[in-house]
């Protein structure tokens, strides 16, 4: 048995299952508001927290992690460890303790969290074992290898603070609950999601929009992210104010430069085209620069509604609605490359966006931002949760159900051409 | 030998290109490639087909771009 697998371009199946399930987590946090429209009052409302980290943990995760497996090895040219089995239950056991953790929130009961725990420590640890060796282990130099150590130190933080938190709320454990809960959403949302947008935005959207390379200057200002993240949150436990809102003014600029840079990269764009990943792309850059403006709002208003817009906006507009867009491409891409690999009788394929229709992808992709829009403003407005709640849920579902028929289609062509005979031609390096 | 620049196009053109340049290559020659990324995933494709390569980094005005040689293997020079 083949324990472990290093090839630069893995097959696609385990990453295509992170993806569905991923979308079904984010449909399934937006049934739960739905359910309970009220959750959206506090962010201590139990199917708030439920919802929170239904969203992140079953609908982010996943994705980002079946990302990784493929965009390491092809963006880099390190590869993932495989272990075939234990992959699959690293997943599985992510799904579990992530449902686990939002029923243990739901219903206020101590044996889930303990359960969502020790499952969730189990797998994403695991992960972070798999990431942290391909990653440490050949010290490439380069920005992008570089960029994406900083995130898998993000990831583990975040991870940490989280289990911790669950240490205090079974065990009693004597931390500081409250300073520690915003060091898990701002080590989460900041440090581990949006770092790692801002490391995979670098090579997909020059690359695919065919602009300009990010400045030089922007990679190295993105260095200073966990800086920031760990000086104001030690700066806050110790009551430094100036210190800490000086922390957050600088990581609002960055989400700021952000959407600025990117966006200017998608108007510039020398591909031409204006379809659904143009516009994703230009959505993800009006969005950042929303976002950095709530940010700062929050951390000066009394109000904790702003905060609460700010937590909705970045987890579901930016991480939610960058990873759909980032999915129209990465999916189909991932398709298409499978297929040549397979096709060795050079047969006809259908193109890139071909595979998934690219008017569903708009109407998808609208609905999808839409719904994010709806549940920021609900923070203030709260007779919207609701519909938000159901746009969102339907859309997640819809994107699923898209590439769930996308990966069907990759699986029969998939067996079609290795039924075809290999195609001879005298001057081919086939021996 | 033949020389291909893919560089500025967007994926899979590169990869289309080469493996269309790769398909009507005459027996014993190599193709050059200039390419503006690394192209990981396609180094699995020609190792499946029987081809070799090597790949030099260079400087582009700032930025990095490749010099691929590509041979049936055996024949890398």
């Amino acid at each position: 048995m083949q324990l472990v697998s290093t090839e630069a371009s893995p097959a696609p199946d385990l990453s295509f299952a992170h993806f569905l399930a991923g979308l079904a987590g984010m449909g399934a946090a937006g049934i739960l508001l739905a359910w309970q429209p009220e959750a959206l009052l506090t962010r201590w409302h139990p199917a708030a927290l439920a919802a929170v980290h239904l969203f992140a943990l079953a609908g982010l995760m996943p994705v980002m992690l079946g990302a990784l497996l493929q965009f390491v090895p092809v963006a880099c040219g390190l590869a993932l460890p495989r272990w075939p089995r234990l992959d699959w239950l690293i997943l599985s056991a992510l799904l579990a303790g992530a449902y686990a953790l939002a029923g243990g929130f739901l219903f206020a009961d101590p044996a889930w969290l303990l359960t969502a725990g020790l499952l969730l420590a189990a797998s994403l640890l695991s992960f972070l074992t798999k990431l942290i060796r391909a990653l440490w282990q050949q010290r490439l130099q380069a920005a992008l290898p570089a960029a994406l150590r900083r995130n898998a130190l993000a990831f583990a933080a975040t991870v940490l603070l989280g289990l911790s938190l669950i240490g205090v709320m079974r065990f009693g454990w004597a931390l500081p609950f409250l300073q520690l809960v915003d060091w898990h959403a701002q080590w989460g949302l900041i440090g581990w999601i949006g770092g790692l947008i801002i490391s995979v935005s670098s090579v997909v959207v020059p690359m695919f929009h065919v602009s300009a390379h990010y400045p030089k200057h922007w990679e190295q200002a993105t260095r200073s992210l966990p800086l920031l993240l760990l000086t104001g949150g030690l700066a806050s436990l110790a009551g430094w104010s100036t210190l800490a809102q000086l922390c957050t003014a600088l990581l609002a600029l960055l989400c700021l430069a952000f959407g600025l840079l990117t966006g200017l990269r998608v108007v510039e764009a020398r591909r031409g085209e204006r379809d659904a990943f143009h516009w994703g792309w230009l959505a993800v850059a009006a969005l950042s620069s929303g976002l950095a403006l709530l940010g700062l709002l929050a951390s000066l208003a009394s109000d904790p509604r702003w905060g609460l817009a700010f937590g909705v906006l970045a987890l579901t507009g930016l991480g939610g609605g960058t990873i759909s867009v980032m999915l129209y491409r990465i999916v189909p891409f991932l398709i298409w490359l499978h297929w040549q690999r397979a096709n060795k009788a050079r047969a006809r394929l259908p193109l890139l966006h071909q595979i998934v229709p690219e008017r569903a992808q708009r109407a998808q992709l609208l609905a999808d931002f839409g719904a994010s829009l709806v549940l920021t403003t609900a923070a203030f407005v709260p007779v919207l949760v609701l519909p938000g709640a159901a746009l969102l849920a339907a859309s997640k579902l819809v994107q699923l159900s898209l590439l769930a028929r996308a990966m069907h289609a990759y699986r029969q062509r998939l067996a079609l051409l290795h039924t075809l005979p290999p195609r001879v031609r005298p001057a081919a390096g086939n021996p | 030998m033949e020389t291909l620049d893919v560089r500025g196009l967007p994926p899979p053109e590169p990869f289309e290109r080469i493996m269309a340049a790769l398909d009507v290559l005459p027996a014993g020659e190599a193709l050059e490639v200039l390419i503006h990324r690394e192209p990981f995933p396609l180094y699995d494709w020609l190792r499946e087909r029987g081809w070799a390569w090597t790949a030099k980094r260079e400087d582009f005005s700032g930025y990095e771009q490749f010099r691929l040689h590509i041979a049936a293997a055996g024949k890398t020079s």
